[in-house]
């Protein structure tokens, strides 16, 4: 924009000193400051059909509190340099207002590549996206610049939450051999041992026993963890980003600790969703679905969630095993 | 890479100083072949670009001081050792064009003389080279200065250069050749290339070539396509200016007048009392009058339009009816009912002296021209006209006439009408006490002349003969005499230094003069037309077409029972000639010093010219011996007076202590006003000692020398050790605070010094200052720093500042870890410009 205004200005005084002075070489230089950049102008057609921009990111995911970077790759074909190019973009970051990119790229070769890598901070878990609006090439006086042309146009990163490690002793040993609702495993009895919490005694049989007895259960075949409140919290960022990190912590340290068939279960305005989890990888790939919106999570429309979750992750982040809270 | 940087860099200086230093050369009209030596200059020329390259190399600032001081060491020692040649050789160069640039702007340069050009056998090659190396001279620090912005890729120098150039070709009007322009223009563009490719010298190399040879196409089709179109529009558009010039002169102008003063339109080439030629509107050509009289007129026709009481240093400035009537109630005169009244004084006179049948005078304006009605001496103006009391009568329709009487003086020696000659009676008491002022003060050159000059007083006849020989021997006419300077007076320019002039110079010095010896004078512009410029239209008509051409300036002297006559003193003007002799006699018989029949004016012509040549020849004689006994004067009379002396000088030494007032001669001299006699030779010492340039005496001093060596290098060892000092004293002060201060305290010192070093990077958030905002704010600057951190970040601050505990050491230091990585960050990120500020404001430790 400088050099517009500067040359305008060249352009208006020179209008003024031309009628004020008679020298032709005054007109000669008037002229000039009319052919050259006419020239400059035609020379620029041909630059750009010769330069190409694209962007891509480096890594389709990145761990929240990471940096995530896009490489722009411009391309001149040409054998002409080019003196500048102009980027213009729009980084919407999960959780983050848009924010507007324009970055000048200066002095490019002719038949040469230049990368340059873009870097935004990751503060929130989602999907982060960046889209190249205009891309222009200007030519060597700076005043025009023609549109360059774009080969991608856009790029998406996920930003992944970052899992803490729990220790074993943080969870209620109990924990580990899982409890569900009915839908899993027998009821039976057994005598009480120290640890065993008294909620789980059986009072009306050890009554007639004269010793206490403890309602137990078989370990379950598969387990539900529920997450509550996932169509809320999406709208609270910094919320969100513990509420995730805890939830993946949690369920790495159920993977850790051989829990079988951990169900993930929540609730959306689609409807009810759930995902298998066998290892840490299908965290991930959850994780990658649900920030993403991919189609791979399939939503069942107009119907809740399980009905009667075992493992429940309340908004706050702490964890309930039906009435009871086992971690937070 | 570096190398191809420096490459660039030196082509770049070589290509914008062959253009902007060319293009001086040219304005300037330095010759090549006798003041510059070509292949010496541009190849000293390109050595200075080699040298400012490599002279910025290397990041070590003190390692450029260094440099820096030792150059400018070595460039005084060689200055002071060379002074003389150097001095010589810029003389050689820029005496001209500095004079040049006096002459066009009105004053004066003092340039002393140099001593080595004076001394004898100087062949024309060494004055080239020294011409050249005193250039150079000038050049060098230049180019070394540019230098360090080049190297920077600053814009500065170059657009500084051209700015440069173009002022000096706007002031004087000479434009460089198409050549410089050429490397101007690429030099210019060259700085783009380097600019944008500041990373990439070698395809900034490149690219500026291609630039060069598309650049080099464009001048090719401004040139040879766009040029030739642009002259002819130019031309085109010339005319239409003057056409509109013409138009807003000749018809908005005066429409916008009439409406304020009610009297028609007045426009085009008017009559005033400026000094100073109009050479915007100046018209000579275009036909402003059409004069018709009844009969041939006998002599020289004046018609008078302006007429100025008061001589002002740009103009003679009317007299006004406030002032005629105030002096007339202080005086308990009676004013006349109308102003025409004391017009018509010259008609009664002119009536009542010669009798017989009035002429009649037709005036047709053409093309609306003039603010005033013009008339000749002896007119009749009636009650139509709007007269003021100078007898300037204000212009009413195009088409007016009257009746006169040429005034000639013969015939009867008749009276005034008593109303008249009371009424004369009155106005010449006012005439004498207003139109005899002469400006002592601010004419003291032309009082000593005066006073010298052996006019004779005897009669007004013989005192205005004698006037006009004085100034016909005093200056030349010449139409084209320029304007004086400033700082000089009009009239003692013209008749003492430039001796040349034409109507204005010459009324102007003769209403002085008249006035000086008493006789009541005043200035009139208006029209002249001689009788050979009349045809005859019919039997009893004829008609003169007046053009700018005729404009004219005279005097006019007050005789008493006649009235305002005017006198001639320029000597022959483009339209009339010479009509003095005329004017001279008419004037002569009109006072009653001579007595002329009708059948004899040719004779009584013939006559005054004889006695104005011998009159000249007698001044000629009287001015030779003034010169010859040189009484001319350094210093202003009333100084010199003061001390009691005459002092006696050279005329052009003279001439020149008046331009600069005499003081600096005086002081320089250290005389106290006065000078030798010229021929001693202590004066001729003297005029030698003042031309020699004050530094002079320090030539060569030791002790001078040595103090100045010392001085560098006492500077260069403060600097060295100062600076670093500074840093390390601040550093300590800070840490001392911090260890004073109690622990809250601490805290706060700490967070004050991250948020001044958020704010200058630019990364201070907008928003209340709460954690999310600062969390904010620390990510964008150090991402490397955890969201934890943060947050303990500012759990410590609230802790501090809410919590009746003091904060721990451990806290302290994770607070001053976070401050020293936003700090250390914000003097990576702020610009070279700011970092100063940045460390003033902000404590790094």
């Amino acid at each position: 924009m400088k050099r517009r205004l500067c040359y305008l200005l060249f352009v208006v005084t020179g209008i003024y000193f031309v009628m004020l002075y008679d020298f032709r070489g005054l007109r000669f230089l008037a002229a000039c400051l009319v052919c050259i950049p006419l020239l400059y102008l035609v020379l620029l057609i041909p630059q750009t059909r010769g330069c190409t921009v694209s962007l891509e990111a480096e890594a389709d995911t990145v761990v929240r509190e990471d940096m995530v970077k896009l490489m722009l790759t411009v391309e001149n074909r040409g054998l002409l340099p080019i003196s500048r190019i102009w980027i213009r973009g729009v980084w919407k970051g999960p959780g983050e207002d848009q924010q507007k990119i324009q970055k000048w790229l200066c002095g490019i070769r002719g038949r040469h590549t230049t990368r340059v890598c873009l870097e935004f901070p990751a503060l929130h878990c989602g999907r982060g996206e960046f889209i190249l609006t205009r891309a222009g090439v200007c030519d060597y006086s700076g005043i025009f610049a023609l549109s360059a042309r774009k080969r991608s146009g856009s790029a998406q990163v996920c930003v992944l939450p970052r899992p803490l490690s729990i220790p074993r002793q943080a969870m209620d040993p109990a924990v580990l051999r899982i409890r569900n609702g009915e839908r899993d495993g027998d009821v039976f009895v057994r005598d009480f041992h120290p640890g065993d919490s008294i909620h789980r005694v059986y009072w009306k049989l050890s009554t007639k026993t004269d010793q206490l007895q403890v309602r137990d259960r078989e370990v379950s075949a598969s387990v539900t963890f529920y997450l509550e409140g996932v169509q809320e919290l999406r709208t609270r960022p910094d919320q969100w980003d513990d509420y995730l990190d805890r939830a993946c912590s949690l369920m790495c340290f159920f993977l850790e600790n051989d829990v079988p068939g951990l169900w993930i279960a929540w609730q959306e305005e689609q409807g009810g969703a759930d995902w298998e989890v066998h290892e840490a990888e299908d965290v991930w790939t959850w994780v990658y679905g649900l920030l993403m919106h991919k189609e791979a999570i399939r939503f069942r429309e107009g119907q809740d969630a399980f009905p009667a979750p075992g493992f429940c992750l309340r908004e706050d982040g702490r964890l309930f095993l039906g009435e009871q809270c086992v971690y937070e | 890479m570096n190398k191809v940087k420096r490459l660039f860099n030196i082509l770049l200086m070589l290509v914008n100083n062959i253009g902007i230093v060319g293009a001086l050369v040219s304005i300037l009209e330095i010759p090549w072949d006798s003041a510059l030596d070509p292949v010496l200059f541009w190849s000293a020329v390109f050595l200075f670009c080699v040298a400012a390259a490599y002279f910025w190399k290397g990041s070590g600032r003190s390692r450029i001081l260094c440099r820096v001081v030792l150059c400018l060491l070595l460039y005084a020692i060689l200055a002071f050792l060379f002074w003389e040649e150097l001095f010589a050789g810029i003389t050689l160069v820029l005496q001209g064009p500095a004079e040049r640039l006096g002459e066009i702007f009105g004053f004066r340069i003092y340039w002393p003389e140099s001593a080595w050009l004076q001394g004898a056998g100087r062949s024309a090659e060494e004055l080239r080279q020294l011409g050249t190396i005193g250039m150079l001279a000038i050049l060098l620090p230049l180019e070394l200065a540019a230098g360090y912005f080049a190297v920077r890729g600053k814009w500065m120098p170059v657009a500084a250069g051209n700015l440069l150039w173009f002022t000096a070709a706007c002031a004087y009007n000479v434009f460089p050749d198409f050549f410089y322009l050429v490397f101007c223009v690429l030099g210019a563009l060259a700085g783009f290339a380097r600019r944008d490719f500041r990373d990439d010298p070698v395809a900034g190399l490149q690219a500026a070539l291609w630039m060069a040879a598309f650049t080099g196409l464009a001048m090719g089709c401004a040139y040879f396509i766009v040029l030739p179109a642009a002259d002819e529009q130019y031309e085109r558009s010339l005319l239409k200016r003057q056409q509109f010039y013409m138009e807003v002169n000749q018809e908005w102008i005066p429409r916008i007048r009439s409406l304020f003063t009610g009297h028609g339109m007045g426009t085009g080439v008017d009559v005033s009392g400026d000094l100073d030629r109009k050479e915007i509107f100046s018209d000579t050509l275009t036909e402003t009058y059409m004069v018709t009289a009844d009969s041939l007129p006998r002599g020289t026709l004046y018609l008078k339009g302006f007429a100025g009481k008061d001589y002002g240093k740009d103009a003679w400035e009317a007299d006004t009816d406030e002032h005629f009537r105030e002096y007339y109630e202080k005086e308990g005169l009676e004013l006349p009912e109308d102003f025409r009244h004391l017009v018509n004084i010259g008609w009664e006179a002119a009536r009542a002296m010669q009798g017989g049948e009035p002429g009649r005078l037709t005036v047709q304006e053409l093309g609306d021209s003039g603010s005033y009605s013009l008339y000749p001496c002896g007119a009749f103006l009636t009650e139509g006209y709007q007269v003021s009391s100078d007898g300037t009568c204000a212009r009413r329709d195009a088409v007016y006439q009257f009746e006169y009487y040429p005034l000639e003086g013969h015939g009867r020696n008749g009276r005034l009408p008593w109303g008249y000659s009371r009424l004369e009676q009155q106005y010449r008491q006012y005439v004498y006490d207003n139109y005899l002022e002469y400006p002592r003060e601010e004419l003291l050159l032309l009082t000593r002349q005066l006073e010298n000059s052996g006019i004779r007083r005897d009669s007004v006849y013989q005192c205005v003969l004698d006037i006009a020989a004085f100034l016909e021997e005093q200056a030349s006419y010449d139409l084209g005499a320029g304007n004086n300077p400033a700082g000089t007076d009009f009239v003692e320019y013209f008749l003492f230094e430039s001796h040349s002039g034409y109507c204005m110079h010459f009324a102007s010095a003769a209403v002085l003069v008249l006035r000086y010896f008493g006789i009541p004078a005043r200035y009139v512009t208006g029209y002249a037309v001689s009788p050979g410029k009349f045809t005859q239209k019919g039997t009893e008509e004829w008609t003169a077409t007046l053009t700018g051409e005729n404009a004219h300036a005279w005097a006019e002297v007050y005789l008493d029972n006649v009235g305002w006559v005017p006198v001639e003193m320029t000597p022959g003007t483009a339209a009339t000639g010479d009509s003095r002799a005329e004017l001279l006699v008419r004037m002569g018989t009109l006072e009653g010093d001579i007595v002329v029949q009708p059948s004899s004016r040719e004779e009584a012509r013939q006559a005054a010219l004889r006695e104005l040549e011998q009159a000249r020849t007698e001044a000629a004689t009287r001015k030779e011996a003034e010169d010859s006994g040189r009484l001319w004067f350094l210093e202003p009379a009333d100084k010199a007076e003061k001390n009691g002396e005459a002092l006696t000088e050279g005329p052009a030494q003279a001439a020149s202590a008046l331009q600069q007032g005499g003081k600096d001669h005086q002081d320089s001299s250290g005389m106290n006003g006065q000078a030798p006699d010229l021929g001693s030779e202590a004066a001729q010492e003297n005029r030698e000692e003042r031309s020699r340039p004050v530094l002079e005496s320090r030539k060569g001093s030791p002790g001078f020398l040595l103090f100045n060596g010392l001085g560098a290098v006492l500077l260069i060892w403060g600097l060295r050790r100062g600076i670093p000092a500074a840093v390390r004293g601040r550093t300590r002060y800070w840490h001392r605070k911090l260890e004073r201060a109690s622990a809250r305290d601490r805290i706060a010192l700490m967070y004050g010094n991250l948020e001044r070093a958020l704010r200058l990077a630019g990364y201070a958030g907008k928003g209340p200052g709460d954690e999310q905002t600062l969390r904010r704010s620390l990510k964008r600057m150090c991402p490397e720093i955890t969201d934890t951190e943060c947050r303990k970040l500012w759990e410590i601050l609230e802790r501090s500042s809410f919590a009746r505990e003091e904060p721990s050491s451990g806290e302290q230091s994770q607070v001053w870890a976070v401050q020293r990585a936003v700090v250390k960050k914000a003097f990576a990120v702020v610009p070279a410009r700011l970092r100063l500020c940045l460390w003033l404001r902000v404590y790094s430790g």
